[in-house]
């Protein structure tokens, strides 16, 4: 126990080192820069999240990956086998390094981390979903330009990923239809294992976008194992 | 005369009257001392380490906001100092993990209870007796909820973790220190 002879001392030595200059208050500009610095930190990270997001859903679209889990298990496994994981691992950091700078303010460390990462997933996707779906168009964060020298990515921008082929419909043929892609070239789609135009949502017409699930034969035909229709909003 | 709140005399610290940093060191300075006693190692520089922590309260006194709490504010501080004062001596591995795991999901089990006056002070003496048994992640609650009598949103302020979080550990760093007794 210290006595308060030697607590004074302590208080002395210290109010001796102010006064003495060695050692100063820091001044309110300081923290209000550090605290700006902060929240631009904050603002930045938050907005290339929603970047990176609305990017990974702009590719998911493009290449009708993201309509695979609709047509059941092997959908579902094609889903997460051509998930662009490099993007998905990229948000996940940028989704916990805004959490850690979140979890530095009251009301976020006063509930559980849980909480903050939802609220953030939940916000970001949604905002991402808005901007890469909806009025903004595929141009507005110029997703389209960087699919280009993206490498690996163009794939998915094109529509032409193995077993997944987004494009729209130009011409219903006898047991079939032709595909024109989103890079422009044509395919022929063949209809195998008893599909038939009518079984798809309101049946297919010229004019319509889809997403073909299926390989190319040794003829480059199409084999479609599975045909969705992408709706209006997409 | 009513008597200047910690606040207020924070307030006057900031507008550059250092004098007044000395009523609020001659009031919290037996406080945060017998925090570092219980808090940390024997053998650790208590009397720096509370000096350290009174310097960098005057250095940063204007990035505190008069419209909250003193108290939290400087029991923040001297967290801060305590735990890199552990860290450096052991290289205490539980307090560099990014998230504890008991701050990421909801806890059920966290209200506040009150503890009878002889339950409070059985507890205190169990504590006195064991408190180095336990780890510094259920030590640190239980000082603050025992000795500096703070509730458990004043200690989810300090440790900046969730109320329901400083009900878990402190339920939990409890129900250690019993099994040590009993052992």
């Amino acid at each position: 126990m210290e006595t308060p002879a030697e607590e004074k001392a302590m208080q002395q030595s210290i109010l001796e080192a102010i006064e003495g200059g060695k050692v100063k208050i820091r001044p309110k500009w300081f923290f209000v820069l550090q605290t700006a610095t902060a929240i631009l930190g904050g603002v930045i990270l938050g907005l290339f999240l929603i970047y990176v997001v609305g990017f990974m859903l702009f590719l998911l679209r493009q290449s009708g990956v993201l309509f695979a889990p609709a047509i059941g298990f092997s959908g579902i496994y094609l889903f997460f086998e051509l998930l662009p994981w490099l993007l998905v691992v990229l948000s996940l950091v940028l989704l916990l390094g805004l959490v850690l700078f979140v979890s530095h303010y009251p009301f976020a460390y006063h509930r559980p981390i849980m909480y903050s990462l939802l609220g953030i997933f939940i916000v970001v996707t949604i905002i991402s979903f808005f901007i890469t779906f909806l009025p903004f168009d595929t141009g507005f964060l110029g997703y389209t330009n960087l699919s280009s020298v993206g490498g690996h990515y163009n794939d998915y921008a094109a529509g032409e990923l193995s077993g997944v082929h987004s494009g729209e419909i130009m011409a219903i043929v006898a047991n079939g239809f032709v595909l024109q892609g989103l890079s422009g070239e044509t395919s022929t789609v063949l209809f195998v294992g008893g599909i038939s135009p009518s079984d798809i949502g309101n049946g297919l017409q010229a004019g319509d976008r889809v997403v073909v699930f299926g390989e190319r034969d040794s003829n480059g035909f199409i084999e479609a194992s599975a045909i969705e229709k992408v709706p209006q909003l997409f | 005369m009513r008597e200047t709140t910690d606040e207020e005399v924070a307030v006057a610290v900031q507008g550059g009257d250092t004098e007044s940093f000395k009523v609020l060191m001659e009031r919290y300075e037996p406080n945060i001392h017998r925090y570092a006693r219980r808090f940390l190692f024997q053998g650790d520089d208590v009397k720096d380490i509370v000096q350290e922590v009174f310097i960098k309260a005057y250095v940063n006194i204007r990035s505190f906001d008069p419209n909250r709490r003193f108290s939290p504010w400087l029991y923040r501080i001297a967290h801060n100092e305590f735990v890199n004062a552990i860290k450096k001596k052991q290289k205490e591995r539980e307090h560099t993990t990014i998230f504890d795991f008991d701050v990421l999901f909801p806890h059920l089990i966290a209200k506040e209870t009150a503890d009878g006056d002889m339950a409070k002070k059985e507890l205190k003496e169990m504590l006195d007796a064991s408190l180095d048994k336990l780890s510094p992640k259920y030590k640190e609650p239980l000082i603050l909820y025992y000795f500096e009598e703070m509730d458990y949103k004043t200690i989810a302020d300090v440790l900046r973790i969730p109320v329901s979080t400083v009900g878990v550990r402190l339920q939990r760093g409890r129900a250690t220190l019993q099994k040590l007794i009993q052992k």
